[in-house]
């Protein structure tokens, strides 16, 4: 339940140190109270009238409160520790995915990313707050009690001290037998949970089967055997309390009993006996309650293990050095033999997957985005890109086109330096660059993905993304150019109408827009990179967007991955990616019509069939 | 509420926590009285195996008595042998109680836990069984939140919620309440004075304070809550939108997305815990006025004989094992919001099924083949206010004719199919198969409609269960036709498992097209007269969509289908086409015709499949 990198955060030592020391003196307050206690008791058993009670009485009081407001102090130590963790751990977090950028996001997934950072959180401080004082409890309070147990009755003492291996052997053994074995139970016990939550998922295919009525009668049996499979968890786990509480409570029956028999001897006196009684179930609290909350922390251990995973994950690289003033008419990319390979998904993830598994559906349903980059990776193997040289100059549209996982979105990825190549070369205007993941280029770059990304906020202040401080005006006329004006005029507060979750939903082309009038607010960004722009419309979305589209690329270099075959005549350039390598590049009229590959692929999509129809 | 707004809204509607009704508002206290007083999902459980309950409750009574009995007869055991009795047998009796106390405890406590544990998961399993089935009432619930599982998924968490509600708050409450009635007896035996004063004191600790805890954590619940809601929309977007903040290098306000929000609920945590802490301190300190108390008491009452003395030890002893019992109430009073907060959410769900439940119309049996589908000037809203979808819409379809329903996103293309099902009801007109009103079929409709929507749901089993669903009579050759039929027999085979290979959550081991294709095998097995379609092939890129549609047409060869579609590609097999703009059908006829006559639907098809004759 400890994991060692709980004493790698900063101020542990000193925390632990505080730890100790309440816990040191709220043992001792625990020692003081029974003494006052079995000291009132002994002053009543020998008929010593109500005066001879008042200093017992306030001595049992005072150590009582002493020992309440350790253990008030040491909460509040813990809490305030695991507060301060959190709140630092989150900045370190949130600063890492920003810094490992969308590609090894969408890797990972969003969903999961996001479990991780508001769940985790959540688990890790609940951890360490729990932990910390219950570590420190146990190594020191029976400690205490024994000693002063022992002081006053040997006997007792040794009862007690017998009992600790034996229970520290039901903790161990029994105890870690039972967690290996209820964690294997505790798996099957999620599977058959996560087998009711995919019933009532796929309530509505059952539904439209026609045999929803059947299944009940398998809600009911999934759920008879889950009930089982619960009970031989808790099973476990109850008998392992049971024979903790099983010791405890006879060794403090045979204790009492021996002392018993030992007063009647008269080889022992009363208050040595009473006392020893009385601390009898001080000394085992803290043990019994070591082992309480196991799956409560386990969560939390895991959590805090894969954050620490995710924050030792290495960066791309990312170049300051470059110094360059965007792209202009004249500007000149070359890129030589580059090839780029997928990094290998890190194992870490495996472990967030497992522990969260039934929350993953409870409320993180991947997102578009990730639905995609699902299909994409589970429809092919590893995209690629080997070999490919290519060179941009001045103003013009580029089309990248080919078929589904042949390396298209990598492409556009890559230039907006999210991915690094791992091989190659990039001469931009006479500057080398090793990747595009700089500052200076990427100032001058946009990218837009299928689904933009909009946030909750105004219309307003989503198009002010890029540029924020851009006036009333210029955001009106940037939505203007970018079509959104018809439907703008359709919204009473126009422009300052709030979008995103939770309130008005928005469609994708009026999404595509917003990110296009982002764009045109902000001129510095003379390079646009759209991911499939239109993949996802109906087809009048699709045309008007496109109409609104071909004006704004004048003017700018454009490159655009797409299998919509309609743009290809729009573009000055086509580079055909086939499985990662550049199948061919060209002007459309280079490459259409001639018998080459791009001629093969157009065949295959279907496109051109108008003469069906003349017929 | 209905989501009427289109398919491709605010990623984070579906990678959100859930549920949106949070918002950011001031939060609010729960009306205990409103979701209590009508429920459907708690008090008529606790009505069941009244038996097994009373014995819990009796166990769980029993376990603390025993804890009691095991200090009480300890300590008079050693008082007594302390006097040196010249016998051993004097103190026989309370040996033989020592023990059988100390043995009784772990056994009764074990006993309890595990029926009470028994009890809440039956209890569970039956909430399943309802939840299940009160789901299944509502289609329509269903339809409207397919895309967003999350919900279905958060109803399957609250029953988790109240199965802790029983064992947290509901059972240690009971057994709290029955030991202050065992106790208040007792003590009364020796004297009603100091029985009146415990019950006073006890009343503190198990009503007052509890309560206190309940009013201040509702507040701090809600709040929590409402934030923590706003920290997943803000973060899931911003991890959604990341490549935009990574190109305007903003990584210190990315790293703050959500941290006020996080800082709220930090800060009303930590309140919580200050105020835990605190509470329990006051009840433990409420204990120790109650140990002097006792001792007071003792000396007062007890001293009148060596013999009476010997029962001092003995009472004040027994007090400190009640304490377990008794601090737990007031926490799980606090519980109690997060309890209510479920229960209303499933409360709610009944409410809505029991109002949207359309008066019962008497079905009648298709005798005859399908002949024809009518719709009859049909118009529909989702609720008063609400845009209206279909505005007097009439279309004839002939058995065997294949349809494609075509128009902008959002504009109810998705519900004239609903409508078909018998899902929702038209406001005003008629929807006819054979003449006979479809309300009148529901008992027909799994054998009349195959229905394939957007994202198809595949269960976490095999390939070969969730093909048979189509058919569960269906032999292994008849699923292998089905897979030939939709092109997927080859990879299937290929899979070392073959037809026994898991599709995994979510159907997460094929890509989107595979999965498509595999619940479409089920349609194909089901062999119903009528298909429908939404959107089969969205997501997919050309090449498969091309060779996805040829597959459905060959594979529907005969019946009647009907396909809401964004492209146009594949039209040409299409005997109908239907445009929809702005709830009329704006264009509808043949392809080939529409392609002769209507130049906006020759612009579409153009753009749509690739028009190269310009290049």
């Amino acid at each position: 339940m400890i994991d060692t990198s709980l004493f790698r955060f900063a101020g542990i030592r000193r925390e632990l140190l505080a730890l100790a020391a309440l816990s040191i003196l709220q043992g001792a307050a625990i020692c003081g109270q029974a003494t006052g206690l079995t000291w009132a008791l002994v002053q009543i058993w020998y008929r010593r009238g109500l005066p001879s009670l008042v200093l017992p009485a306030v001595a049992f009081f005072v150590a009582f409160t002493v020992r309440q407001l350790c253990e008030v102090a040491k909460q509040q130590l813990a809490t305030t520790y695991a507060d301060g963790v959190v709140r630092r751990l989150r900045p370190e977090v949130q600063a890492k995915v920003f810094r490992l950028g969308p590609a090894a996001l969408n890797q990972r997934g969003t969903g999961s990313a996001v479990t991780m950072l508001i769940d985790g959180l959540d688990q890790v401080k609940t951890y360490i707050q729990t932990v910390l004082p219950k570590m420190m409890d146990m190594t020191f309070i029976p400690l205490i009690a024994l000693v002063v147990v022992w002081s006053q009755s040997p006997l007792s003492g040794i009862i007690l001290l017998c009992m600790l291996p034996l229970l520290f052997f039901f903790l161990a053994i029994l105890g870690l037998a039972a967690r290996d074995r209820s964690n294997r139970q505790y798996a099957q016990f999620r599977k058959l949970n996560t087998r009711f939550v995919d019933t009532i998922l796929g309530l509505p295919t059952l539904k439209m089967l026609g045999i929803s009525d059947e299944y009940e009668d398998e809600i009911h049996s999934v759920s008879d055997r889950f009930r089982k499979r619960t009970m031989s968890v808790i099973r476990v786990a109850l008998t392992s309390t049971f024979a903790l509480d099983f010791f405890t409570t006879l060794a403090i029956a045979m204790m009492a009993v021996f002392l018993g028999n030992r007063l009647i001897n008269g080889s022992v006196a009363l208050f040595p006996s009473l006392l020893a009684l009385i601390l009898a179930p001080d000394y085992f609290l803290p043990i019994r309650q070591f082992g309480d909350d196991y799956h409560a922390t386990l969560d939390g251990k895991n959590a805090l293990q894969d954050m620490q995973a995710l924050l030792k994950r290495p960066e791309p690289a990312q170049d300051d050095s470059l110094d360059w003033e965007g792209w202009g008419p004249d500007s000149r990319l070359t890129v030589s033999h580059l090839d780029y390979t997928y990094p290998t998904k890190p194992q870490a993830d495996a472990v967030v997957q497992s522990s969260a598994s039934s929350s993953r559906y409870s409320s993180k349903e991947p997102g578009p985005a990730e639905r995609e980059a699902d299909a994409e990776s589970a429809g092919t193997v590893e995209p690629a890109l080997t070999d490919l040289s290519f060179s941009f100059h001045g103003y013009g549209k580029i089309a990248v086109i080919g078929r589904s996982g042949a390396g298209k979105s990598t492409l556009v990825q890559l230039l907006a330096g999210f991915n690094a190549p791992s091989a190659g070369s990039i001469d931009l205007d006479g500057h080398r660059l090793e990747h595009f993941n700089a500052p200076a280029w990427q100032r001058h770059i946009a990218y837009i993905p299928q689904t933009p990304y909009i946030f909750s906020g105004s219309i307003a202040d989503n198009i002010r993304f890029y540029a924020q401080d851009a006036s009333d005006g210029d955001v009106e006329q940037a939505a203007g150019r970018a079509g959104l004006d018809d439907w703008l005029d359709s919204l009473p507060e126009r422009l300052d109408t709030l979008i995103g979750e939770g309130h008005r939903g928005i469609s994708g082309g009026q999404a595509q827009r917003i990110a296009l009038a982002r764009v045109l607010l902000d001129d510095s960004r003379g390079i646009l990179l759209f991911d499939e722009p239109t993949a996802h419309l109906d087809i009048e979305t699709e045309y008007d967007l496109k109409q609104t589209l071909l004006p704004i690329m004048e003017d700018h270099l454009v490159v655009f991955a797409t299998h919509r075959l309609h743009w290809l005549s729009a573009a000055d350039r086509i580079i055909m990616l086939d499985q990662g390598r550049i199948a061919a590049q060209g002007s459309p009229s280079e490459l259409i019509g001639r018998g080459g590959p791009l001629d093969g692929l157009i065949e295959q999509m279907g496109g051109n069939q108008i003469a069906g129809y003349l017929d | 509420m209905p989501d009427t707004s289109t398919e491709r809204t605010a990623p984070a509607a579906a990678a959100g926590s859930g549920r949106t009704d949070g918002g950011a508002g001031a939060p609010e206290r729960t009306d205990y009285m409103k979701v209590w007083g009508r429920d459907h999902w708690f008090w008529p459980y606790l009505k069941m195996n009244k038996g097994l309950l009373a014995l819990i409750f009796f166990l769980g009574t029993l376990t603390f008595v025993c804890a009691a009995g095991l200090m009480f007869t300890s300590g008079f055991l050693i008082s007594r042998s302390a006097r040196r009795p010249f016998n051993i047998f004097v103190v026989y009796v309370p040996i033989v109680l020592t023990r059988a106390f100390g043995i009784g405890r772990p056994v009764f406590k074990y006993l309890e836990r595990t029926r009470s544990h028994d009890w809440v998961l039956r209890v569970v399993s039956r909430l399943r069984v309802q939840l299940y089935r009160t789901l299944s009432k509502d289609a329509s619930f269903l339809s409207e939140h397919e895309r967003t599982g999350s919900v279905l998924s958060m109803l399957a968490d609250d029953l988790d919620h109240l199965e802790n509600f029983y064992l947290r708050t509901i059972f240690p409450t009971v057994v709290a309440y029955l030991m202050w009635l065992v106790v208040t007896m007792a003590v009364g035996v020796f004297s009603w004075v100091s029985s009146l004063l415990l019950f006073v004191l006890f009343a503190l600790v198990l009503v007052l304070i509890p309560l206190v805890s309940l009013s201040f954590a509702d507040g701090h619940y809600a709040l929590e809550k409402a934030r923590r809601q706003e920290e997943y929309t803000k973060v899931t977007e911003s991890y959604l939108g990341l490549s935009d903040w990574v190109i305007t290098h903003r990584g210190a306000q990315f790293a703050g997305t959500g941290a006020d929000d996080f800082a709220r609920v930090m800060d009303s945590q930590r309140e919580q815990k200050r105020f835990e802490r605190w509470r329990n301190f006051a009840i433990q300190m409420i204990f120790a006025v109650m140990a002097v108390g006792l001792l007071v008491g003792s000396q007062l009452f007890l001293t009148g004989s060596d013999g009476m003395a010997d029962y001092a030890a003995a009472v004040v002893l027994s007090l400190f094992p009640l304490i377990d019992c008794f601090i737990v109430v007031a926490q799980a009073f606090a519980e109690v919001p997060l309890y209510t907060d479920s229960l209303g959410n499933l409360n709610g769900l009944s409410e809505r099924v029991e109002a949207r439940q359309s008066a019962p119309v008497e079905q009648v049996r298709l005798s005859e083949p399908v002949g024809s589908i009518d719709f009859e000037h049909v118009t529909f809203a989702y609720g008063p206010g609400q845009p209206v979808l279909l505005d007097d819409v009439s279309l004839h379809i002939q058995a065997g004719q294949k349809v494609a329903l075509l128009g902008p996103s959002g504009e109810g293309k998705t519900t004239i199919l609903q409508l078909l099902l018998g899902d929702l009801q038209p406001d005003s007109g008629r929807i006819l198969i054979n003449g006979q009103p479809v309300a009148a079929l529901q008992h027909e409709r799994p054998r009349l409609f195959g229905y394939l929507n957007q994202q198809p749901f595949l269960f976490n089993t095999t390939i070969a269960s969730n093909i048979r669903l189509g058919n569960p009579a269906a032999t292994d050759d008849g699923i292998w036709r089905a897979l030939e039929a939709v092109r997927m027999a080859d990879a299937v085979r290929a899979l070392p498992q073959g037809l026994d290979t898991p599709v995994e959550e979510g159907g997460a081991r094929f890509s989107g097209g595979q999965r498509q294709r595999l619940a479409l095998a089920r349609i194909v097995l089901k062999d119903t007269p009528i298909v429908l379609l939404d959107e089969p092939t969205i997501g997919l890129d050309p090449v498969t969509e091309q060779e996805l549609m040829a597959m459905v047409m060959e594979a529907t060869a005969g019946r009647t289908l009907l396909w809401v579609t964004h492209h146009l590609q594949g039209l040409e097999s299409a005997d109908q086409v239907v445009f929809l703009d702005s709830g009329r059908i704006a264009m509808q006829g043949s392809p080939a015709r529409l392609y002769r006559d209507n130049p906006r639907f020759r612009q579409l098809y153009r753009l749509d499949v690739g028009d190269l004759a310009s290049v």
